[in-house]
């Protein structure tokens, strides 16, 4: 049945009451607690494994392992939220308040405090507890190790791993542990003697804590910078770098 | 014979919420045929299962369409759950249900704001979208987004609604219903509203089954079908009956979503009743491997999510085939005899969402 | 499972077969009033798959076609009017080779740059 005007009923009560729209920007807007605004992370906890870069849909996540900095581009980021579920520590969290409006795309790039702070311990394995089930192979997002069943051989490359501890956390015999280097950190030592300068150790660093001069023959050591990774001890053809505690 | 002339319509119309052309050929001011023409927002979204692995597709699917947002994920989560024979916990599976609801409701109350504005009736527009920002507020609260959620994972959802929450929510759907009856009471008794919907743009039970018309538009024409009734997600447990009507025309349909508003209201109460405890979501090993056919009753209608996996990490294939892809062919048909005046008012009659239409 | 039941279950029952028997099983459809759902296309290795998705009620039923790239198939638009969108877009996008659309867009349904995009798979 048509009527006539049935929405005069809204029109009274509209006039005599106030709008119900806000004066948004001087009445600031109150979010809810789960508002997905923007990805926060915790730098302290962070390993720089890289997990949650690989891992966004839109790559607005970007982790450099050599100058040891964290980078999100906001404005393309989604907050879908994918990075929090990956992280393995859980440092990052996706919390109310979206990015500012602006002129230009903004690049938020957030460093690790203090590099020495990463104690970079190593993954080791007790073989009496390995059964090669390859669950630890399969789990590493930098393919760092190597299991064969039949042949019973467990290897891991240590320059490939991130320090993730995903292996250690899915290892279903409990197996694997990442051990802190006994005596704290660790820096390379060279045998002046036997070294040539040739410049590999400086070369292989993936921190830059090494300046070697072949001309002036000398080999510097920037402590500040060194992780203890041990790469250079590798590299050195000729067997001259030893790791060392470092002197506190 | 009348000379015909074309008009073009589209793609800016102020009454289009997306953007689609049409070419109009006209008599006079009767519309004797028309030719569309989409591609205005085709972005390829398909393409991407060869660079995101199946479990970063759930992101990509849920933004086809900002409105049907929901459901595309769910559908997408649902498919590759079937070909990983997973068993999705019954609390995750409630969840999922209510905010599906909850996604009918709010796309319905845009539709009918925008059908109000499409005959100038800009106040009834502005109440219609007041009662959805309340909607909007209690997805927010729950999920974290506005519009779009991001709260499927395959094997279940990942944000739980914690007893007080959904408690508040119930309530807060109770005193909608009496605001929704008033609102709506203007949609199908006012006499304007009544001149401008009756009697426009006719699809008869045979044509609408032959151009594969469906949802709404469907159900409409007399035609009882509502995918919801295959039991997905917990509507095996819930009562749902399809709300039909058989005149066929403009009114009618607005008739049936109003009908599915309060429809949707009785199951969010249902759903809020018979919520069981548990877990909320189960965890996923390895990669799918099969095919699968997956169909959901989005607001729009019935929309059919193809999920073919190879056993790796990338889909070989996933195809959404949408609603208003469906219905395009049953509104071209009901623009024909048709007054120019109508021609915005039917175009919004299928309730067309051309994101999902193009992906 | 009859295939009355596997019809019914979800997913529907999938069916293979050859490209001859394409128009007689789609006008069988018609005749028995089943509408037609959806029409898609696979890439797998140079061959194409085309799924023809049919539902009578609840029931569901997919009929598919493995053909060679360069293997015509016939129209199904004049017998099932909306076809003519699923196959243009097919056409368009995977370069199946699709004769007497009705109405035919001649490849301006999407108005991409790239020429069917979709018909090889490339790793990202």
């Amino acid at each position: 049945m048509a009527k006539f005007l049935p929405f005069t009923g809204t029109v009274l009560h509209n006039l005599f009451h106030k709008p119900v729209t806000t004066s948004y920007p001087f009445v600031p807007k109150e979010y809810p607690e789960r508002t997905r605004g923007h990805v926060e992370v915790d730098m302290e906890t962070c390993l720089l494994c890289g997990l949650c870069s690989k891992s966004c849909p839109p790559r607005a996540i970007h982790v450099d392992r050599d100058t040891h900095t964290w980078s999100i581009h906001r404005f393309d980021c989604v907050q879908c939220g994918y990075c929090v579920q990956k992280c393995p520590k859980h440092c990052l969290s996706i919390v109310p308040g979206y990015p500012e409006p602006g002129a230009e795309k903004k690049l938020d790039i957030y460093h690790k405090p203090e590099a020495i702070e990463m104690k970079m311990g190593q993954v080791t394995v007790d073989l009496s507890k390995c059964v090669y089930c390859t669950l630890c192979a399969k789990k590493c997002p930098n393919e760092a190790i190597t299991v064969d069943r039949a042949a019973k051989t467990w290897e891991i490359d240590h320059h490939k791993c991130l320090r993730c501890s995903l292996c250690v956390n899915n290892c279903p015999r409990h197996a694997l542990e990442i051990r802190e280097e006994e005596g704290g950190f660790k820096h390379p030592q060279a045998d002046l003697n036997q070294c040539v300068f040739c410049t590999l150790c400086a070369k292989k660093c993936p921190a830059s804590a090494l300046t070697v001069d072949r001309a002036t023959k000398t080999w510097k050591l920037n402590e500040k910078e060194c992780v203890g990774c041990g790469a250079c001890a590798e590299h050195c053809p000729k067997g001259c770098i030893t790791m060392r505690p470092a002197s506190t | 014979m009348a000379k015909q002339t074309v008009v073009p319509f589209g793609p800016q119309h102020p009454v289009l919420p997306e953007p689609i052309h049409l070419d109009l050929v006209l008599e006079d001011e009767t519309v004797v045929e028309a030719v569309p023409s989409i591609g205005y927002v085709h972005r390829g979204l398909e393409k991407l299962v060869e660079k995101k692995d199946f479990n970063e597709m759930v992101y990509v699917a849920e933004r086809i369409c900002g409105i049907c947002s929901f459901m595309h994920g769910m559908g997408y989560c649902e498919a590759v759950e079937h070909i990983m024979h997973v068993d999705v916990p019954a609390r995750a599976k409630y969840l999922r249900t209510l905010w599906c609801e909850m996604s009918r409701l709010h796309s319905h109350l845009l539709w009918l704001g925008l059908l109000a504005d499409a005959f100038g009736f800009e106040s009834l527009f502005m109440q219609s979208w007041r009662m959805r920002e309340k909607i909007l507020d209690m997805f927010e609260a729950s999920t974290g987004g506005r519009v779009i959620f991001s709260v499927n994972r395959i094997g279940g959802v990942l944000k739980d609604i914690p007893p007080e929450m959904l408690r508040d929510f119930l309530k807060r759907f109770d005193d909608m219903g009496a605001d929704l009856r008033r609102l709506t009471r203007t949609f199908l008794d006012d006499y304007s509203v009544n001149e401008r919907l009756r009697d426009v743009g006719f699809l008869t039970k045979e044509q609408a089954l032959s151009l594969g018309a469906v949802g709404p538009m469907l159900r409409a024409s007399g035609v009882c079908y509502d995918v919801r009734k295959t039991g997905y997600a917990a509507y095996g447990d819930l009562e749902v009956e399809p709300v039909v009507s058989t005149i066929g025309d403009s009114y009618a349909r607005c008739q049936v979503r109003i009908g599915e508003l309060f429809q949707s209201l009785d199951l969010i109460r249902q759903v809020g009743e018979k919520m069981p405890t548990g877990p909320i979501a189960v965890p996923v090993k390895g990669n799918p491997e099969g095919e699968f056919f997956m169909r959901c009753e989005q607001p729009r209608g019935e929309a059919v999510y193809y999920v073919r996996a190879n056993g790796t990490k990338n889909l070989d294939r996933m195809r959404v085939r949408t609603p208003t892809f469906a219905n395009i062919p049953a509104m071209l048909q009901t623009l024909k005899g048709s007054q120019l005046a109508d021609v915005p008012l039917l175009i919004l009659t299928i309730d067309p969402c051309i994101s999902c239409t193009e992906r | 499972m009859t295939e009355q039941e596997t019809m019914t279950a979800p997913g529907g029952l999938i069916e293979e077969i050859p490209v001859q028997d394409l128009l007689p099983r789609v006008i069988e459809k018609k005749i028995a009033n089943w509408r037609l759902c959806q029409i898609c296309a696979v890439t797998l290795q140079g061959l194409y798959e085309l799924s023809y998705s049919f539902a009578d009620g609840y029931e569901f039923h997919t009929l598919r076609l493995v053909i060679g790239s360069d293997e015509e198939v016939p129209s199904i638009s004049q017998v099932y009017d909306c076809a003519f969108l699923y196959e243009n877009e097919m056409r368009e996008l995977f370069g199946v080779h699709i004769q007497h659309i009705a109405p035919d867009m001649q490849d301006k349904l999407y108005r991409i740059d790239t020429k069917t995009p979709f018909a090889e798979k490339r790793r990202g």
